[in-house]
């Protein structure tokens, strides 16, 4: 256990070298940094610098939440299925209580956004819906829910949404949006 | 040179006779279950200690505008809105806050004037679903319940160290006399003692053994395990509370507790006497186990044996029908927990028809982690980390026999007892199983998550 943290603060050091604390669009102080990076070593079962699927998965309560996969996804900037430390502290802050609403709000747009055009199409909202609903509700009226919803909120009426449209299905949610979210 | 010999012996038997005087009277008075209340002023004079280094603390913290370590990512009481991750919440199940969530977040969109007239469903509730996946990322119980468990304060242990003895000097001084104290004069004592008592033990299950079987054997056999555990118990300055001894259990029962450490064994031995039911191991606890079973019935299993539950089951039967057979100590949990929750009852235990003693355990954090993280610390070191801690200190609470209700199943019964004894203890209640320490969750959690999603959105 001594030998890993003094590892692990050689590897801390290292990140913070790279100054990328400028680039969180909330601060985090050295503290909550140095605590969200132990985080990443106990998630980081084989310890090679990168949290996997199966690493992420590990986790029983993520494990149960239908939308893990997506999730995991939004984290990983990069796409390349692993999430480094950098894109682990991207994620946390987006969702932490300092941040704004707005920046959660993008998480759960990024969510539904499989495709990452900066829309939510028909196909995208129909994909995340099957994911929470399993097969509990036949395809048939799982798209007729979707279509409901898109229509409903797609004011320009280009068939998809924008992240304004989507913003604007939160409504009183963003009122509260401030307060809620997961503090360090 | 004859009379240097003498010198030195003369000396070492002067150095050594307090020493030695002082063994013999912790042995005697374990065997009699006395005590001079020693242990308790020593108590006492920690706290005190702890005390003045958590104000140390404080006081150095506030001087450098840091703010108070929290010690780990949990969130604080929230109030608007937050939902409390912290051990102490009482709807720790992952189901019951999803109830909650959806409650919140309906009253959310009534409270503005919106009707959900269409559907169920709006495109924010995929919020609640990343809500619970940042939460389980940040912390998750079960991950949690499989760690040591923080304390608020530092203890003057290193183990428990956060950086905090680079504070001031006086703390640092204070905490290399701590560890003088603990590892030169502490361990040796305990050492001793365990070792003078497991062969104590050893001896006296022994000679048991040789009796006749019969009622001299048994009253026999109940003196030599309070006395050879109470003994051993000394071996890592026990101090135990125990509470509500009339609830104690009786013979052709079985007893029920929450799993912290294998040393759960010898704090509940130490008031009474039990059989035991467990796998056989190697090296010195097997030794151990048979050292026990020469003296009285235990059940030991071999580890294939344990797969077939209702062989398990069976030879549980068995020995409670058994007239004048002790009362058998199971830990339902499976496995080691941390001493803040109490995880799923595997309900083969209380398939047996017959009353169930339930015990809570809870250890004082402050002294000591009593927790054997068995995936990082072999047996010995765990045993090392033991006896140089400052004492472990544990309330075990008896609670009132309980039996299987009309039209209850075990499954219900198993939660039922362990509904009482997380209650009791002041521990959390999850529903998770212990096994996930060592495996993956099962698929069915997540369609029970897509089933109550879908019968929200159901509007035919």
């Amino acid at each position: 256990m001594v030998k890993r943290s003094f590892y692990a603060t050689l590897l801390l050091a290292k990140a913070m070298g790279n100054d990328f604390s400028a680039d969180l669009p909330t601060g985090f102080d050295a503290d909550q940094i140095r605590r969200l990076y132990h985080r990443f070593l106990k998630l980081d079962a084989d310890g090679n610098g990168y949290i996997s699927t199966d690493e992420f998965m590990a986790i029983p309560q993520v494990r149960a939440n239908p939308l893990a996969a997506r999730i995991m996804e939004v984290f990983d900037r990069d796409g390349n299925g692993l999430i480094d430390f950098r894109e682990f502290t991207q994620g946390m802050t987006l969702f932490s209580s300092k941040a704004i609403t707005d920046h959660k709000l993008r998480v759960v747009f990024n969510v539904y956004d499989q495709d990452r055009d900066g829309f939510i199409s028909n196909a995208d909202c129909f994909r995340v819906l099957k994911m929470m609903v399993g097969e509990n509700l036949t395809d048939v009226q799982l798209q007729q829910v979707v279509d409901k919803s898109i229509i409903y909120h797609d004011s320009d009426a280009d068939g998809k949404l924008s992240f304004l449209e989507f913003k604007n299905t939160i409504g009183a949610l963003g009122a509260q949006g401030d307060k809620l979210g997961v503090k360090l | 040179m004859i009379a240097l010999d003498n010198w030195l012996i003369a000396l070492a038997s002067i150095a050594l006779s307090p020493f030695l005087l002082v063994v013999l009277l912790i042995m005697v008075l374990a065997s009699t279950g006395c005590s001079l209340g020693i242990r308790e002023k020593y108590v006492q004079v920690l706290l005190a200690i702890f005390e003045w280094g958590r104000i140390r603390i404080e006081k150095s913290e506030t001087e450098s505008g840091r703010n108070s370590v929290d010690g780990d990512l949990e969130r604080e009481d929230g109030g608007e809105g937050d939902f409390p991750l912290t051990p102490n919440s009482s709807s720790a199940n992952l189901l019951a806050r999803q109830m909650e969530a959806h409650s919140h977040y309906d009253s959310a969109v009534d409270g503005s004037g919106r009707k959900s007239i269409r559907s169920g469903f709006t495109l924010s509730d995929a919020y609640d679903y990343c809500k619970w996946g940042m939460e389980a990322i940040t912390e998750d119980q079960v991950t949690k319940s499989f760690e040591a468990e923080e304390i608020n304060s530092w203890n003057l242990l290193t183990r428990t160290n956060m950086n905090y003895h680079y504070i001031s000097v006086r703390l640092t001084i204070v905490w290399c006399l701590g560890f003088l104290f603990r590892y030169f004069i502490l361990m040796p004592f305990r050492l001793l003692i365990t070792v003078i008592g497991v062969l104590w033990l050893t001896t006296c299950m022994a000679f048991t053994g040789y009796l006749p079987n019969g009622p001299l054997k048994r009253r026999v056999n109940q003196y030599v395990n309070l006395m050879c555990f109470r003994i051993v118990s000394r071996g890592f300055s026990a101090i135990i509370r125990f509470h509500d001894p009339q609830n104690k259990a009786k013979e052709g029962g079985i007893c029920v507790a929450n799993h912290t450490t294998p040393i759960d064994v010898i704090i509940l031995s130490v008031d009474n006497c039990y059989n035991l039911i467990g796998q056989r191991h190697h090296g010195f606890l097997g030794f151990l186990q048979r050292a026990l079973s020469r003296a009285a019935n235990h059940i030991w299993f071999e580890r294939s044996e344990t797969k077939d539950r209702m062989a398990v089951s069976q030879r549980l039967k068995d020995h409670v029908t058994v007239p004048h057979n002790l009362p058998v100590l199971v830990f339902p949990e499976g496995t080691c927990i941390n001493n803040t929750t109490v995880m799923m009852f595997k309900k083969g235990c209380f398939e047996v028809d017959c009353p169930i003693y339930p015990v809570a355990i809870k250890y004082d954090p402050r002294f000591g982690d009593a927790f054997w993280n068995s995936s990082e610390q072999s047996m010995v070191q765990y045993l090392l980390m033991m006896m140089t801690s400052w004492a472990i200190v544990c309330d075990v609470w008896y609670l009132p026999p309980m039996r299987r209700k009309e039209g209850e199943d075990a499954a219900m019964f198993a939660a039922r007892v362990k509904n009482e004894i997380a209650n009791k203890g002041g521990l959390v209640e999850l529903d998770w199983d212990g096994q996930l320490k060592r495996q993956n969750v099962k698929v069915e959690w997540k369609q029970i998550q897509q089933k109550i999603f879908s019968e929200r959105i159901k509007f035919e």
